[in-house]
């Protein structure tokens, strides 16, 4: 049963994944060590593509930085600039947030950008893994 | 037999050299601002990477050296390839 249900929840998230991937893209991602006055920063940016006919509340986005052995250093999810405050700590339930988050128009676009503070990465990384992991 | 020999003598070489090659890189984490300079780094940009580098904790990859002041993209492109961090 339980072996059932694992099966069940991996297909679900992969029916996710892939139905997110249909509804968006990232295109030109752009990756920078940035000094921002004295914190070193890494930022990764993108342009996010609504590839669907419909309008998306919001796009949620995935980034890893993985190290020479394929290991994860670190990993964090964001959102399309329009919709970032769904990922903040201010005060507000996430469907109150929602309702005031800037649609990606039908084949539209926005920007993603998502920073790690140096320390928060700890360890040398090679490569950096985007992807598109929600859309609604 | 003698083209065979001559092949893997050919193998080796290149490898030997793609070795040779990775060991010559110079590691960010412990390079001084002489083997910097060395390099082609000016001396106050040599001296740059090395604070950033105390101030900052080590290089977690080579192209960190952008994010250190005066690390012009010209610098950055004279020295990428001929430097390494801890990995």
């Amino acid at each position: 049963m339980r072996r059932l249900l694992c099966g069940t929840a991996v297909l679900i998230a992969l029916t996710m994944a892939a139905t997110a991937a249909e509804d968006a893209r990232l295109d030109n991602v752009r990756k920078e060590w940035q000094n921002a006055y004295g914190a070193i920063i890494y930022t990764v940016l993108a342009d996010v593509v609504n590839t669907s006919d419909h309008p998306l509340q919001y796009v949620k986005v995935k980034v890893t930085l993985v190290d020479k052995n394929g290991v994860p250093v670190a990993e964090r999810v964001g959102y399309n600039v329009g919709a970032e405050r769904l990922g903040d700590e201010s005060p507000g339930s996430f469907a109150d947030k929602l309702k005031r988050v800037q649609p990606i128009a039908p084949h539209g676009a926005d920007l993603f950008r998502l920073s790690f503070d140096k320390p928060e990465i700890g360890k040398p990384f090679r490569s950096v893994s985007v992807s598109v992991v929600e859309t609604r | 037999m003698r083209p065979r020999c001559s092949t893997l003598l050919l193998v080796l070489f290149v490898w030997a050299g793609a070795v040779r090659g990775d060991d010559q890189r110079l590691n960010l984490n412990s390079a001084t601002a002489a083997q910097l300079i060395a390099l082609g780094l000016s001396e106050s940009q040599a001296l740059q990477v090395v604070g950033h580098r105390e101030k900052s904790g080590p290089f977690l990859q080579v192209e960190e050296l952008m994010a250190v002041p005066q690390i012009t993209k010209d610098a950055f492109n004279k020295i990428h390839e001929h430097v390494t961090v801890n990995e």
